[in-house]
């Protein structure tokens, strides 16, 4: 089955799915006959089912694994041969400044007020910020512009020549600010911020070290504090803080020299790496869908935009993966961003830290410290992951219109 | 439960040929599904072993001197 000539990316990195999941079942098939044992190392919680696997016919076990992993190709498949193909335009331009673009949804045709509250979106600088604006019915901006509100998206844009020595602190104080500038001049005064994943954090520096331009702050997924040591994640910024980072900073520092920018291919394996076994699992559920029907395209969609990353400057994916990650100067309160350091106490304005209860990229361990910090913050947890919280089935209810209702309350 | 063990107690039992050709798919898809369940918690285990389980020691307890 050819990929459709217009398909963004492929799953990344492939070698690494595929090898991981012969590998996980491999040991599944080698480890039934003794499934039932009470030796088998089921997580707490799991192994009152062990009883149900005394003597499993290793033949049904393998033929079972073989269909999940034709599956998996299967679903693989599908998701390249789609003839989904995005097809919202982007908002105008109300500023920009080199790959850097503030998009205007108050001019779209979903705004029910082109002249409403302003509300200033951060996104991450990871992937694309359609995530935002991904599909029909599922564009959390536009949505919150027909519910009468203005928002303005930064679209940090992909990075060039003039933007290949930026650190976070030069995106903040070269983008960010002139961007929230001229979202205040529409505004007339200080307006809301919204930041979703890294935006988030970044929103937070923004808010505490510009109080006076900033009326309501919203963070949804966005991590604060990295000491938590669950999970994969977790694993791997203890191993690295073991040296201190030295390495990460250096091979970040290489990779930059070597190819301009960080690529996006080590985002991606670092994503791959905290849920090996999703990428098998997502693509075995894509095949089971109707590849017609609404379900699979919002699937493809989504896909998409996780393979559409964007490269990004060495010093900024130094600040983000070592700076935040592994010396955790966030929490530390060592961050030092627009010239000063980020001390959330500052932030006056009131703040809503949404967290998605199953989120694998910002888990609530990361995410709620930043309440914590905040001298006026409402938390909210969604029952969804990090993606989940802005297109999945339950965003709407769980953190759309909460999110506008705070906005309504607190300055939107 | 192997299959052994079912056609074993079919015969115990004096089941007709017939009975014993009808149990004889109904076992296999017994066995079919709970390879499946098995695989479904194998699959539940590993996601959340990768999410929350405890694979590092504690933040700076790996330092080396």
């Amino acid at each position: 089955m050819p990929a459709a000539p217009h398909r963004v990316g492929q799953p990344s990195p492939l070698i690494f799915h595929l090898g991981v999941a012969l590998n996980a079942y491999g040991q599944a098939l080698l480890m039934a006959p003794r499934a039932d044992s009470a030796s088998f190392p089921w997580i707490d919680g799991l192994g009152t089912e062990r009883a149900g696997f005394a003597d499993l016919d290793q033949i049904e076990v393998a033929a079972e694994i073989a269909a999940r992993l034709a599956a998996t190709l299967r679903g693989i498949e599908i998701w390249q041969a789609h003839p989904y193909r995005r097809s919202l335009p982007d908002a105008p331009a109300v500023w920009s400044d080199g790959c850097s673009r503030l998009r205007d949804f108050g001019a779209v045709a979903e705004a029910t007020r082109p002249d409403g509250s302003v509300v200033l979106v951060v996104p991450s600088l990871i992937n694309r910020p359609y995530i935002l604006d991904l599909v029909a019915g599922r564009s959390l901006l536009r949505w919150l512009a027909a519910q009468g509100l203005r928002p303005l998206l930064m679209d940090w844009g992909e990075p060039g020549p003039a933007e290949a020595g930026f650190g976070l602190d030069d995106y903040g104080a070269r983008r960010l600010v002139p961007a929230l500038a001229a979202a205040r001049a529409l505004a007339g005064g200080p307006v809301p911020v919204i930041g979703y994943c890294m935006g988030g954090t970044l929103a937070v520096g923004l808010a505490a070290l510009l109080p006076e331009d900033v009326r309501a702050l919203v963070t949804i997924g966005a991590p604060w504090d990295f000491s938590a040591g669950f999970g994969i994640a977790g694993a791997m910024r203890t191993l690295i803080r073991s040296r201190e980072g030295r390495r990460a900073d250096a091979l970040l520092e290489n990779l930059g020299a070597a190819f301009g920018m960080v690529p996006v291919s080590l985002f991606q394996t670092l994503f791959a790496m905290l849920n090996p076994m999703q990428a098998a699992l997502k693509f075995q559920k894509l095949a089971e869908l109707d590849p017609h029907g609404a379900a699979a395209r919002l699937f493809v969609a989504l896909e998409d935009w996780v393979a559409d990353g964007v490269p990004m400057p060495a010093g900024a994916a130094r600040d983000l993966l070592v700076g935040w990650q592994v010396r955790n100067l966030t929490a530390r309160g060592s961050w030092r961003f627009l010239g000063a350091r980020v001390d959330p106490a500052r932030i006056r304005a009131p703040a809503l830290i949404v967290s998605g209860a199953t989120d694998s990229i910002a888990p609530p361990a990361l995410v709620r410290p930043l309440a914590a910090a905040l001298p006026s913050a409402k938390v909210r947890v969604a029952r969804t992951g990090h993606v989940g919280m802005i297109v999945g089935s339950a965003a709407r209810s769980a953190v759309w219109r909460p999110l506008a209702e705070f906005l309504a309350t607190h300055g939107g | 439960m192997g299959a052994s063990d079912g056609d074993s107690r079919n015969e115990a039992r004096g089941a007709p040929d017939a009975a014993a050709a009808d149990a004889a798919p109904r076992q296999a898809s017994d066995e079919a599904a709970r390879a499946r369940a098995y695989l479904d918690l194998w699959e539940r285990h590993l996601v959340h072993l990768a999410i929350h389980g405890r694979l590092a020691p504690a933040s700076g307890a790996a330092r080396r001197p």
